[in-house]
């Protein structure tokens, strides 16, 4: 019985192409743009989910300089999840005498120091701007990671780790297509030298390329001087969180007499980043697409209203044998949720592009929710039911002897 | 007990200050299985008659009897169920829709009784059979003559099986030999049992019926068997 209607309703939408392609337009624009805003917002949580993620009872102390520049701060923190550190690298703010004297803090069961920069590698045909971190003994217990291929740059000798380097999961998958076991003994280059990956780790670094470990000799020599940029520490379980985090940076900030430079990274500074960044974007796209949305919505009132004036007389012959109002209104309900279905459609396969497009163009990789395709589909019929109904309700309260007399 | 009874029925149509009294006080019963013509000149309220009769349109006074039921109170809805279950309606312009098959157009009154697609077709067919018009199923309307047509637009008069059909001047838009055929095709429901009620201004068809009420001015003027 649907079905007989909606072959109806194609066939008259197929009768007025133009003017309901016109009123398409507005709908596929503003779907799109709200298949859009939701794909923005689910961006935002993944990169600040796996931003959060930084390993169970593992806390980073890092050097902030003091600036009032709120600027230069958001950069650093924007940077910073896609695995750069702007503008700090080259001072020098931690020693490894800290590194020991931190483990004299009641709690802190170990600590290890971040040295970490970012290079352009070329890998698997993709050229992306990669963290790389200098590899040290002890750095996978530290973190609990695990190898999931090959081996840890600990198996090698010191003359073969120099041109060895261990890779995550997330490396491997962002810039190839390879499985962690293909990835091994593939290369690339840093900086016109030749690195041969020997192992892969499951990490849960913040990063959304990957990274690359590379050991300690490979990367003072690639990267003329390492740079220790922060030092992680392993709380005990079992104490406050919190308090030992506090002893470790007044620890610090009294040993190199400064206020409050060192301090906790705080990731909840970036998150508030993104997420207003984010807002504002969602906020003008949201106007964009209430706006073609509605002039869309009143393009397909029109088109109805003129459906039904077009068709007054076949509505008055059907109900004069036996076609109920609500049989009628149905039709035409039917008929202004089937244009707006097909809108709809075409707004979400355009929307599809442009997040696909802006994802390679930025480089970062998110599955399809899939959900809001069916969320779309069904926000268009909601649209062709809201803005068909008057239309609807008009053709079914049409006087049937007026109706069968108009020409 | 008759099938139809109309009680001193009234229709005033008020257009702005205008009121026209399209009809005065009708009173008229009909039987089950009788074939009727209204005649009368053009104006005299005939098709406001039929309009009344076939409810798509309501009396100002009066009252409307179907099998024993006072149907004048009736709301929207029970009078719909009543043009979809018990009345057939055939147009003076056919009123087929063209732009789909005939097939759709007769299925349209089963569509809405929700008959399911195989029964549907299986009274479709039947129908143009009884028509003389079987190899018509795909056609469009368009793509037939005046008398197809019209045999078309009885066939959905029929698909319900209605105790009665109404018809606004049928062979209005014929030419005579047409005329002729869709009398014989009248006939030949008469014969089967239907009730026939026929408007027309044409002698010939108001005679072919069994009984002949002539209005004027809306008003009842003779009412007479027809041998
Ligand atoms: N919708 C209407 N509004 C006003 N007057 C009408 C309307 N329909 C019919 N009439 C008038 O009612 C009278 C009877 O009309 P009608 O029943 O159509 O006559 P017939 O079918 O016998 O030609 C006529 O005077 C006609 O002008
Ligand atoms: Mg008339």
């Amino acid at each position: 019985m649907i079905i007989e209607y909606l072959k109806l309703a194609f066939a008259d939408l197929w009768a007025n192409k133009l003017r309901a392609f016109l009123s398409l337009i507005g709908i596929v624009i503003g779907v799109a743009v709200v298949y859009a805003i939701f794909t923005i917002a689910d961006l935002t949580e993944y990169a600040i989910k796996s931003e959060l993620m930084s390993g169970e009872g593992i806390v980073t102390i890092q050097y902030v300089e003091d600036s009032d520049d709120e600027e230069s701060n958001s950069m650093r923190n924007f940077a910073a999840l896609f695995g750069f550190s702007v503008g700090d690298t080259l001072n020098y703010h931690f020693n490894d005498q800290d590194l020991d004297d931190l483990l004299m803090i009641d709690g802190i069961l170990a600590t290890y120091a971040n040295y970490s920069t970012s290079a352009s590698v070329d890998f698997a045909g993709n050229n992306r701007n990669i963290m790389i971190k200098r590899y040290a003994e002890g750095f996978l217990d530290f973190y609990s990671y695990e190898v999931v291929a090959g081996n840890s740059l600990d198996k090698y000798q010191v003359d073969q780790r120099i041109s060895a380097v261990v890779v995550d999961k997330i490396f491997v998958t962002t810039n190839s297509k390879y499985t962690d076991q293909e990835a091994i003994g593939k290369t690339f280059r840093i900086n016109n030298r030749i690195f041969t990956i020997v192992g892969v780790i499951e990490s849960d670094q913040r990063s959304l390329t990957g990274m690359i470990l590379m050991d300690g000799i490979a990367y003072d020599s690639v990267f003329s001087k390492g740079t220790m940029t922060n030092i992680s520490v392993k709380v005990d379980p079992s104490k406050d969180l919190d308090e030992v985090s506090d002893n470790a940076t007044r620890f610090l900030n009294q040993r190199y007499g400064t206020l409050d430079n060192y301090e906790v990274q705080d990731l909840s500074s970036i998150v508030a980043q993104i997420t207003s960044v984010t807002n504002v974007l969602s906020t003008i796209m949201a106007i964009i697409a209430m706006v073609s949305l509605l002039v869309a919505g009143i393009g397909v009132m029109n088109i109805m209203y003129i459906s039904v004036l077009e068709r007054t007389r076949e509505i008055g012959v059907k109900r004069a044998i036996g076609a109920s109002k609500s049989a009628i209104q149905f039709q035409f309900l039917v008929e202004s949720s089937t244009l707006t279905i097909i809108g709809g459609v075409f707004g979400i396969i355009i929307g599809i592009i442009i997040i696909q497009i802006a994802m390679s163009l930025l480089d970062f990789h998110m599955p399809l929710n899939y959900l809001y395709v069916v969320y779309g589909i069904i926000f268009s019929l909601s649209l062709g039911l809201a803005f068909g109904y008057l239309p609807a309700r008009k053709a079914a309260k049409l006087n049937i002897i007026e109706a069968i007399a108009t020409e | 007990m008759a099938m139809i009874e109309l009680k001193d029925i009234k229709k005033i149509y008020v257009n702005g200050e205008i009121k026209t009294i399209a009809l005065n006080g009708v009173t008229l019963s009909i039987d089950k299985g009788e074939y009727v013509s209204i005649v009368g000149s053009s104006g005299s309220g005939k098709s406001t008659m039929l309009n009344l009769l076939g409810l798509i349109d309501n009396a100002t006074e009066g009252t409307y009897l179907f099998n024993g039921e006072d149907i004048t109170t009736y709301d929207d809805k029970q009078q719909t169920n009543l043009r979809l279950n018990k009345f057939g309606f055939v147009f003076q312009q056919f009123n087929l829709m063209n732009s789909v098959s005939v097939q759709k157009n007769i299925e349209l009154p089963l569509l809405y009784r929700g008959i399911e697609k195989n029964k549907r077709l299986t009274r479709v067919t039947e129908l143009l059979e009884l028509l003389d018009i079987p190899e018509k199923l795909k056609s469009k309307p368009n793509q037939l003559s005046g008398g197809q047509k019209q045999r078309v637009a009885i066939a959905r008069a029929l698909a319900n099986d209605p105790q009665v059909i109404f018809m606004d001047e049928p062979t209005g838009a014929l030419d005579s030999k047409t005329t002729s055929s869709i009398l014989e095709l009248m006939e030949k429901l008469h014969q089967l049992g239907n009730t026939l009620i026929v408007v027309t201004h044409e002698q010939d068809v108001a005679h072919a019926a069994k009984r002949m009420v002539t209005i004027k001015d809306g008003l009842i003027q003779s009412d007479e068997a027809l041998s």
